[in-house]
């Protein structure tokens, strides 16, 4: 649907000239000229103003022309299911200072088998034990590469 | 004090690669010390805390065994965060270098400061050479002072962050002669030097080891030395004292300090320990190869050092014009 | 000539049985360091410089220039098959690297990196013997304004880079450029942008950016895109799974591009070798007939970064044998090296340490065949990897990318940032921006502002200095000629269609 197709660009037009303005004010408050040239502030006040400009350019544009775009497959399902993978990865990877590198990333990959894949949970059970496992022997044992550690060493 | 000074020496030294313990009165480490270091490997700090540990164990000077850390991060913050978070701890060291007392003079975000730490010893400063290409037209210090001077601004040095040492020296130069030329950073030595060499900067304050092999094949020449006393290696440079210009409160120095709050004893064995690395010949051969000085401070000293120089900084600091937080 | 001489002297000792070894020893290493992310090798050689203490200094030289050129072979690895760069100057190769693999053609790309990495790695190591001490000097001739011409020459690639949408690329750019500038800033110690967090003091670095963009938010997107039932496509047939002659053929102007291009970079330091792999990619896309097919899986597109950042490890070689200055990052661990050995690398380091020199030119010869002996058969080998199963294959990416993550700093919050780059790259290809031109801006908006006030401070607020330059001025006009190329390129398509034959 058209609407749909440009309703992505005014959003993402306001988002970044939201970020434009604010990495801008920011700019703002760090000096723009020193007496030997260009301050800290004064190359982000450049891409903040830049940004909030072009951005402005942009939702304009949507907003003012009906655009034709190139269809996009799955619906807003697929959407979930990604963002949901990446909620879960991201638990996990913050997870991981308490819970070590290999039980976290044993769950996250149980969490990807059963849930994305739907497979049965010998699948899940035997590849998120055998990944982290594997992970385990050749990066911490074999070359000697620090990984998060839990409470219980590994 | 001086006998369980002795004692806990005598004991360290007896033990060799054997548990320890045996010994009432006096501490002895444990368990194996970890050294911090504030950046990756192959970087300054780290090779330093490698030699120093090496020192220690090629002289038997360590019962337990010593690994070393690389906190990575902010700047050398990371490191500097992690030796206050170990309070109390004594099994952990940390090799702190000058920036530890410049950086959270300009970032607030760094929380840690030296004075909170327990101060061990200092063992090695860093001399530096004054260079400029060997086309310069400049052939002593005050050659290039004078120049300076006709033309405000108008002569240039390559160098680091502004609150590292080269800047540090320039400032104070600047202070007292009235002279006034511009710094340009460079995020790497290899920069700085393709600067000086090209013709783009007229000077670089230099480390030994940067710059001495230029000086030896000729490209670079030395104005002047930043130390107290001739390097071995440049018997006929000045040193900006001798050449009139005493600039003696700017150094550039490494040691061994503690998390806050460990027990004395252990401030004494850590003390005598690389009290007795610093007289040997294996540390002296790694001095020498280096091109660092010794230095060896006290204790109770390094403490009064770190206090000092933080106040130097400060001043020196502010006045050129950096901003600063603490 | 005394390079025939040095060369001959070169050979004899590095084709020595122990230095030989060591060369083997140091391309396998470097091999494996590439491939598994997590592994620098800067950080290998710093380790394992305390093992060579006693080394004979030639042998060493040789073993770690083996590792440092073989990083440079395996780091397309991951990055074809699992859209995870190896390191950094491997991130251009996951635009089209991976999208080959998508395709079917993972043996081809893989191939193709291989011995465009040894054209331009040999390019490299004869342009060093033939050429490094008037390169060095022809290099110290750069400073800050040209470094300025350099950056604006590969941002003017976004252009290139943009897709259709310009406005987008820029703007791509411009958070790229700004993500770069978080950190504390080095003329002034002032932080900027680090919302009170002292692990943002030192800035975010590369590789967490680019493998969250590329290597998470292509997981989600395939996941999102209902992929996951859908394994990649592999070849059975060992013909199909190495390049064919026609890829072959496609690839000759980006083997002499990323040579060229590579080496030229490599000799200035402090140029990253991503900025080399960038500009070479980009020029090709430039002159290609059919720039809209990049991005999509063209062999041209792997050609010309592979082989820019292989002749790059060349070029840097080139200040430091012939002046001890180093390029950064692992040439300066190299540096440390021979200085622990008693070799002064230094102007006199050819005069005094000849056989060290010519020793160490001639292994990389050697080294460069071994690196595609080594990896050309390896090829079919790992193709292989992308018949895991989809269920195990996106574990083990996010995995690695969590290792490779991990490693920069130790720190936990590296990983939030990645899963957070993730999830921008992920949005961001559902709004349709591309990622190149982020990606783009995030490698050279450091080095670009850096150079520009470095160059101000220089003439004292003259802004002349930065086009008055001859050599500045040169490659400004070059960037002038990228963004007008493929306009003209067009232009001169359609003349030729018009004119009946």
């Amino acid at each position: 649907m058209a609407s749909r197709r440009f309703d992505k660009d005014v959003l993402a037009g306001l988002a970044l000239a939201t970020l434009g303005s604010f990495i801008a004010l920011r700019a703002t408050s760090w000096d723009l000229m020193g007496e030997d040239g260009p301050g800290p502030g004064f190359f982000p006040l450049g891409y903040g103003v830049l940004m909030l400009a072009l951005s402005l350019v942009l939702t304009l544009r949507a907003l003012l022309r009906p655009s034709i775009h190139t269809l996009e497959t799955g619906g807003s399902a697929g959407h979930m299911r990604a963002i949901l993978t990446w909620a879960v990865f991201a638990a996990s990877a913050l997870a991981m200072q308490m819970t070590g590198f290999v039980l976290g990333f044993a769950l996250l990959t149980m969490f990807i088998v059963a849930y994305v894949f739907r497979r049965g949970w010998r699948s899940m059970v035997l590849v998120g034990f055998g990944c982290s496992a594997g992970f385990w022997l050749v990066f911490t044992q074999l070359l000697g590469v620090e990984l998060p550690a839990g409470p219980w060493g590994f | 004090m001086q006998r369980r000074h002795l004692l806990s020496t005598g004991a360290a030294l007896g033990l060799g690669a054997s548990l320890p313990a045996r010994a009432q009165s006096g501490w002895v480490p444990t368990r194996p010390i970890e050294i911090v270091a504030h950046n990756g490997p192959g970087s300054g700090p780290d090779v330093f805390a490698r030699a120093v540990a090496a020192a220690l164990e090629a002289e038997h000077l360590a019962p337990v065994r010593l690994q070393i850390a690389n906190r990575v991060g902010g700047g050398g913050a990371t490191a500097m965060n992690y030796i206050i978070d170990k309070r109390g701890d004594p099994h952990v060291l940390g090799v702190w270098t000058s920036l530890w007392m410049s950086l959270p003079l300009v970032q607030a975000e760094a929380r840690a400061l030296t004075t909170d730490m327990t101060a061990i010893t200092r063992i090695a400063i860093e001399p530096a050479l004054i260079v400029t290409r060997a086309e310069s037209p400049h052939r002593t210090m005050e050659d290039f002072i004078n120049a300076a001077k006709a033309r405000p601004g108008g002569l240039r040095q390559s160098g680091g962050s502004p609150t590292a040492r080269d800047n540090l020296v320039r400032q104070l130069l600047m202070a007292k002669t009235g002279a006034r030329w511009s710094f340009i950073s460079f995020p790497g030595g290899g920069e700085r030097i393709s600067a000086v060499l090209g013709g783009h900067v007229d000077i670089m304050i230099a480390e030994p080891s940067e710059a001495g092999e230029q000086v030896r094949a000729g490209r670079m020449r030395v104005l002047a030395q930043v130390t107290s006393a001739r390097l071995p290696g440049f018997p006929d440079t000045p040193t900006l004292t001798e050449a009139g210009f005493a600039i003696t409160d700017v150094v550039q120095a490494r040691g061994l300090v503690a998390p806050p709050a460990i027990p004395a004893e252990a401030v004494a064995f850590y003390q005598d320990m690389f009290q007795r690395m610093a007289e040997s010949a294996t540390w002296k051969k790694y001095l020498d190869d280096n091109q660092f000085q010794g230095a060896w401070l006290s204790a109770a000293d390094t403490a009064t050092f770190f206090i000092e120089y933080q106040a130097t900084l400060r001043g020196i600091l502010q006045e050129a014009g950096v901003r600063v937080v603490r | 000539m005394e390079v025939l001489n040095g060369l001959g002297q070169g050979f004899s000792v590095a084709l020595q049985p122990m230095n030989l070894l060591w060369c083997l020893v140091g391309c396998f290493l470097g091999t494996i360091v590439g491939i598994l992310p997590g592994l620098g090798p800067a950080a290998t050689i710093a380790l394992l410089l305390p093992l060579t203490y006693g080394m004979d200094p030639t042998g060493g030289i040789i073993m770690l220039c083996g590792i440092y050129f073989g990083a440079k072979y395996g780091g397309s690895t991951t990055s074809i098959l699992l859209n995870i760069p190896g390191e950094a100057s491997s991130v251009v190769t996951c635009l089209d690297g991976y999208q080959m693999a998508r395709n079917g053609r993972a043996g081809a790309a893989l191939g193709i990196s291989a011995i465009a990495s040894f054209i331009a790695g040999t390019f490299g190591i004869v342009a060093l013997t033939v050429m490094a001490p008037p390169i060095a000097s022809f290099a110290l001739r750069f400073s800050s304004p040209e470094y300025f011409a350099l950056m604006v020459l590969g941002l003017s690639l976004v252009v290139v880079l943009g897709g259709s949408s310009l406005i987008k690329a820029l703007l791509a750019l411009l958070v790229g450029l700004w993500l770069t500038s978080i950190g504390t800033d080095l003329f002034t110690s002032q932080s900027r942008f680090t919302f009170g967090s002292s692990f943002l003091i030192s800035g975010i670095d590369f590789m967490i950016v680019a493998i969250g963009v590329f290597a998470i938010a292509g997981v989600m997107e395939s996941i999102q895109a209902g992929e996951e039932n859908t394994p990649l496509p592999v070849p059975s047939s060992l013909r199909e799974l190495l390049p064919s002659m026609e890829e072959l053929k496609a690839c000759r102007f980006a083997f002499a591009n990323g040579s060229i291009v590579g080496f030229l970079v490599g000799v200035l330091p402090g140029a990253g070798s991503s900025i080399a792999s960038f500009i070479a990619y980009g020029i090709e896309k430039s002159v290609s007939k059919h720039p809209e097919k990049f991005g999509t899986g063209v062999p041209e597109g792997v050609a010309a970064p592979e082989g820019a950042n292989n002749a790059d490890s060349g070029g840097a070689l080139v200040p430091l044998l012939t002046l001890g200055i180093p390029g950064g990052g692992t040439t300066a661990i190299l540096l440390s090296a021979l200085v622990l050995w008693g070799v002064k690398p230094g102007p006199l380091m050819m005069i005094e340490s000849p056989q060290v020199f010519w020793g160490l030119v001639a292994s990389l010869y050697i080294g460069n065949i071994v690196l595609l002996v080594l990896n050309l058969p390896l090829v079919p080998v790992f193709a292989q990897i992308l018949r895991i199963p989809l269920y195990v294959l996106f574990p083990i990416i996010f995995g690695l990318s969590l290792v490779g993550a991990y490693s920069v700093s130790d720190n936990i919050m590296n990983l939030a940032l990645l899963a957070g780059f993730g999830l921008v790259g992920y949005v961001m290809a559902k709004f349709n921006f591309p990622t190149a031109p982020l990606i783009l801006g995030f490698v050279l908006g450091d080095a670009m502002e850096r150079a520009v006030r470095q160059s101000l401070t220089m003439s004292q607020g003259d802004p002349t200095i930065l086009v008055e330059r001859p050599i500045s001025a040169v490659m400004l006009g070059f960037a002038a000629l990228i963004l007008m190329a493929p306009p003209l390129m067009a232009a001169l398509r359609r003349r030729r269609l018009a004119v009946p034959h």
